[in-house]
């Protein structure tokens, strides 16, 4: 009993070690802010190890891990946009962060309603096919494709259709 | 153009990307705090299931609040579980409880009579400080259909964990995950309840309709249910904390303080 735990912690230790650094950039892209990108990535983690019995054998636990992070990253977003909107205290809103990249495209992103946002996180950062985006959002794969593309839209007219592909380039 | 969009999303997942460090033991911290957290929800939907809600005497001076404690079980009790009931007309306060608490010791606290509710500044705070001694969790409940700010300062310990759970339609609870408000002296942190209760999970059953904000430091839950509002509404949460001695009780001051409408 002793030795499963241990060679599940050493697993999950393996899995930590090999995803945390680009699971923390996801939720950066996702929130904008390296604080509540660890954040929501130690969160992300804490619940892949409490399920990693169940998803260690599966080929792909990063999936999972994507999967319970643009979860986490909703209900983190449900907390706290209503702060923003009306709070005494302001919800940090650092994009000033790197914001020598691209204040642009973060603007642009920030402006995305968040279902919008992730699909494009996933499908152009993380590189995801449509079905593992679909899966991630929990929305059916022909939804990720019409928020892909109103998100691409929007995107577009913001920073212009030299930067942004047409869905149909996709 | 394809690769422009992705270029730039890479370049932005690690502009002012900070070093990795430590990330496990970050991560061993936060599987902790976590698993504390885990054992407060898992109470708090039990007993939410059980009873109408949590909730705590506060600790009124008996002379200025005019409150009144009744020993006996109230007529408000839930399917499950007989409550006690508490109310304080003066300050606008009333609670029910579990009658198998058997752990409040009251201490002096000070209240102000408050205005009636409704669109009108109130312009006095109410401040209550309650121990929640050996209890498991403790809660306070404001009915105040306006705007309200409920400021608490937590002595003990430091690291408060904020809860929100909900009760459905069909009577169902649903527990959201906690929110790890990691407090340290001094430090505010703002909850805002909005003014469309769909945003956020809310109690829609019960004697005391509102929103249910539960916070628990080692476990020592407080609750604090606030009334549906017509406005928007904040809960702040103030932390103060001296060093942690286990041995002593945590006493909760909570202030409540309505404000105008803007």
């Amino acid at each position: 009993m002793a030795d499963r735990a241990s060679l599940r912690d050493r697993a999950f230790r393996e899995f930590f070690d090999a995803e945390f650094r680009s699971l923390r950039r996801l939720a950066y892209l996702l929130t904008g802010n390296w604080t509540e990108a660890e954040d929501l990535a130690q969160e992300t983690m804490v619940r892949v190890y409490r399920a990693w019995g169940q998803i260690a054998e599966r080929d792909r636990p990063g999936a999972y891990a994507r999967t319970v992070m643009v979860n986490r990253h909703r209900s983190m977003l449900r907390r706290t946009m209503v702060e923003a909107k009306y709070a005494l205290h302001r919800v940090s809103d650092t994009v000033t962060e790197g914001a020598e990249a691209d204040v642009e495209l973060w603007e642009a992103l920030k402006a995305l309603p968040v279902k919008e946002r992730q699909a494009v996180v996933l499908r152009f950062y993380e590189d995801l096919p449509i079905a593992e985006v679909a899966i991630a959002l929990d929305v059916p794969p022909g939804t990720v494709k019409s928020m892909t593309h109103r998100a691409l839209g929007r995107l577009r007219e913001v920073l212009g259709p030299e930067k942004v592909p047409e869905m149909e380039d996709v | 153009m394809t690769e422009d969009l992705r270029d730039a999303l890479h370049r932005a997942a690690t502009a002012g990307e900070p070093a990795v460090g430590d990330a496990f033991a970050r991560f061993a911290a936060v599987k902790r705090r976590a698993a504390i957290a885990r054992s407060a929800t898992v109470a708090v939907v039990g007993l939410t299931a059980a009873a109408t809600l949590f909730f705590m005497l506060p600790g009124l001076n008996s002379g200025d609040s005019g409150g009144s404690l009744t020993g006996g079980d109230a007529t408000s009790s839930p399917p499950f579980k007989p409550v006690k009931h508490y109310e304080d007309r003066a300050a606008g306060f009333a609670f029910d409880y579990p009658s198998s608490w058997d752990v409040f010791n009251p201490s002096v606290g000070r209240s102000v009579d408050v205005a009636p509710a409704g669109d009108e500044a109130l312009s006095v705070d109410t401040k209550v400080a309650f121990d929640c001694g050996a209890a498991d969790r403790c809660a306070y409940v404001a009915e105040r259909p306006t705007r309200t700010n409920v400021r608490v300062t937590w002595r003990d310990p430091a690291q408060v964990v904020a809860l929100l759970a909900s009760r459905t339609a069909r009577g169902a609870v649903v527990a959201t995950e906690p929110t790890l408000m990691d407090g340290r002296a001094g430090e505010r942190h703002t909850i805002t309840f909005p003014a469309e209760p769909s945003n956020l999970p809310h109690i829609s059953e019960g004697p005391h309709p509102g929103y249910m904000f539960t916070w628990c430091a080692s476990c020592e839950i407080a609750s604090i249910v606030i009334p549906r509002w017509t406005g928007t509404a904040s809960l702040l949460v103030e932390i103060t904390s001296p060093a942690h001695d286990p041995a002593s009780s945590a006493d909760i001051d909570v202030i409540i303080q309505s404000l105008a409408r803007a």
